[in-house]
């Protein structure tokens, strides 16, 4: 196992290399350009600007540029936020999204596996068929229209929360609940379905039956057999969900104003702003590989049965 | 199990000593799946969309991108047009006659409707129904919500299909090789869920042309990887199982122990995980139309239906409700057939009635 964890680890290595060159190419042969949007530069001027940021080098020079800044954890100036680096951008951004999206999905991962369990265990009575509908409402309601709809009522019609915020504001740690509440809905909802489906499946395997015979209680039989194998499923969605929420996600962001990530991950690819773009894809791709990285090694704590040899 | 039913056992009885015909995998699915009552509506009111989806350019309805501009907003109802907007008209001279505190209508109010009604009479326009009401621009809804079916389903189907297809395919060879094999694959997996999606979208876009076909191809591009993932995993945990090896004792290659024994038995997660995925394609294409990227106007998908209610939904709200409810019964209906044939497909239940 150890021996595994080890080569598993260095093979993330050559993947960041990869990502990081396929990421250069792809942005490199997008049409059009960072300073394409701007009116009317006098040619002298564009050819400064473009020397400015190399752009004027051969494009294998501009790659190992890069590639030699980015080995330095210099991820470069931005193209489009004249006065920042990425750098900054990145730390400035990126710890609003983080916290975001980790409570959001601390939520959605708690309440969903707990409501599949619960409709697993009552498979087809009422209990069940709630749960299950309100999650399909969970996830086929937009974000874009639970956002705006808890804003009406909850901020606007009643005033019980503020519009929106961020917790360094006068309202502190309550404007996180909104948020919060928006972003998690579609997970929980997909956690929840996810769970129920694979607690069914396991219920009725012969180590339970097992478990019941020797006569365990039926808390430990659930816990420590049912849960420990359905989490399987659960854990490959979550891995990858969660290095996509922890980086921000446009829409809520924007609805809440909220200063994350998400809003320049989009924006930085319409304006081309080629630094930032590549900034956001190695911070997208290092939290991915991580997070694969432990659901790989927690897929042999979870089931016995897998082995990597 | 009795051991005494297990030596009596053939191809005529079942563990309970039913006798039984010897079926197919997919009649016997066929048959639990007519017996459960909530699945089996699901596919009527599948095939009830299918079918006025496809139906929608002979069906008597409006077309989709005709714009009467005087009937703006209009709320759902099943009288004529006119009558309609004299009722919202008078309704809002109402408001504004309260708001002023006066209990009759002034000279230019009156004027107003009477020229309405008069335009309603001599205008054969007026006589158009609008049953799910208008939009902005004088669109009929329902009409719209209709072709925005045929471009939603369309998406939300051909990106599942694609996606469980892939998924299952590369998932479960990574899963059950193992070893070098995985860690490539995997590995790719990781790449690919890396790379800037919008950008991948806009340069296809730029390349290939703006049309419906590339969007399909867009969505398709990264719509497997976590079924890929999540197969593999099944895959991984099932692999050392006894019915496996039993397989493979007999000498089963590995593509028939992959396809036959392993992935029918990963299928509740998979068929789950569709299901799921079905409303979130309708969404990601809503969300690259609303960025200029998608379905472009006067085209609709429910996506951006939705999306255009959703910034009007205080003062119009059925123009975020019917769309949202004609999504809503759909993926319900998409989810209960889910379950139903999740159930009906099921290995372990296999010739039990």
């Amino acid at each position: 196992m150890i021996r595994f964890i080890i080569r598993r680890f260095l093979s993330l290595i050559p993947t960041i290399f990869l990502i990081i060159t396929f990421a250069f190419l792809i942005v490199r042969s997008a049409p059009g350009g960072p300073f394409s949007g701007e009116r009317n530069v006098p040619p002298e001027i564009l050819e400064n600007l473009q020397k400015k940021y190399h752009m004027d080098e051969s494009m294998p020079k501009q790659y190992l540029r890069y590639m030699g800044q980015v080995a330095q954890g210099d991820l470069g100036p931005s193209f489009r936020y004249k006065d920042y680096t990425v750098n900054q951008i990145i730390k400035q951004a990126l710890p609003a999204s983080m916290l975001l999206g980790s409570l959001a999905l601390a939520v959605a991962v708690l309440f969903g596996i707990a409501a599949g369990i619960v409709s697993a265990l009552k498979q087809n009575s009422w209990v069940d068929y709630t749960a299950m509908s309100l999650a399909v409402i969970g996830i086929s309601v937009p974000l874009f229209v639970i956002g705006p709809l808890l804003k009406l009522y909850l901020a606007l019609k009643h005033d019980w929360l503020p519009t929106s915020g961020w917790i360094g504001d006068r309202n502190g740690w309550i404007v996180l609940i909104m948020p919060v509440t928006t972003l998690c809905l579609p997970y929980l909802a997909a956690i929840a379905r996810l769970t129920r489906a694979s607690v069914l499946e396991v219920l009725r395997a012969d180590y339970i039956r097992t478990a019941r015979a020797k006569g365990l209680s039926e808390p430990v039989v659930m816990v420590k057999h049912v849960l420990k194998g359905a989490l399987l499923p659960v854990v490959s969605y979550i891995g990858p969900t969660f290095a996509l929420i922890l980086t921000g996600t446009v829409v809520v962001e924007t609805i809440f104003t909220i200063p994350g990530m998400g809003r320049y991950y989009v924006l930085a690819a319409f304006n081309r702003d080629y630094t930032l773009i590549l900034g956001d894809v190695i911070v997208v791709s290092v939290l991915m590989l991580i997070m694969n990285f432990f659901v790989d090694i927690l897929y042999g704590y979870l089931d016995p049965r897998i082995s990597y040899k | 199990m009795a051991k005494t039913t297990e030596t009596k056992r053939n191809s005529l009885t079942n563990e309970f000593e039913q006798t039984m015909k010897p079926v197919s995998l997919w009649s016997d699915a066929w048959r639990r799946l007519r017996k459960n009552k909530m699945a089996f509506a699901g596919l009527i009111v599948i095939a009830f969309y299918f079918a006025v989806c496809l139906a929608s350019p002979i069906l008597p309805i409006y077309s989709y991108d005709e714009q009467v501009v005087v009937h703006q907003n209009l709320p759902p109802s099943f009288h004529g047009a006119g009558k309609v907007m004299i009722a919202t008209r008078t309704a809002y001279l109402k408001q504004v006659m309260e708001a002023d505190g006066r209990t009759s209508f002034n000279a230019d109010e009156q004027a107003q409707v009477q020229a309405m009604e008069q335009d309603v009479q001599t205008n054969p326009v007026h006589k158009r129904v609008y049953l799910l009401g208008t939009d902005n621009l004088g669109r009929d809804l329902l009409s719209r919500i209709l072709y925005g079916g045929r471009i939603s389903i369309m998406i939300g189907l051909t990106g599942t299909i694609t996606a469980v297809f892939v998924g299952i395919v590369l998932g479960s060879i990574s899963g059950y090789v193992g070893g070098r094999l995985d860690n490539l694959l995997m590995r790719f997996v990781d790449i690919m869920y890396s790379l800037p999606y919008m950008l991948l979208v806009i340069i296809m876009m730029a390349l290939f042309g703006q049309n419906i076909f590339n969007l399909f191809v867009a969505i398709a591009l990264v719509s497997w990887l976590t079924i890929a993932r999540v197969v593999r995993g099944q895959v991984m945990s099932l692999k050392n199982a006894e019915f496996v090896e039993a397989a493979r004792s007999m000498g089963a290659s590995p593509g028939r122990i992959i396809f036959r024994h392993l992935t029918p038995n990963t299928l509740g997660v998979i068929v789950v995980f569709s299901t799921l995925m079905v409303p979130q394609f309708i969404m990601q294409e809503s969300f690259l139309s609303f960025l200029g990227l998608g379905v472009s106007a006067p085209m609709a998908s429910w996506g951006s239906l939705v999306s255009d209610g959703a910034n009007v939904m205080e003062l119009y709200p059925w123009q975020l409700l019917a769309p949202a409810i004609t999504m809503t019964v759909f993926l319900f209906a998409m989810n209960f057939l889910g379950d139903g044939l999740r159930d009906a497909l099921d290995p372990q239940s296999k010739n039990k009635l």
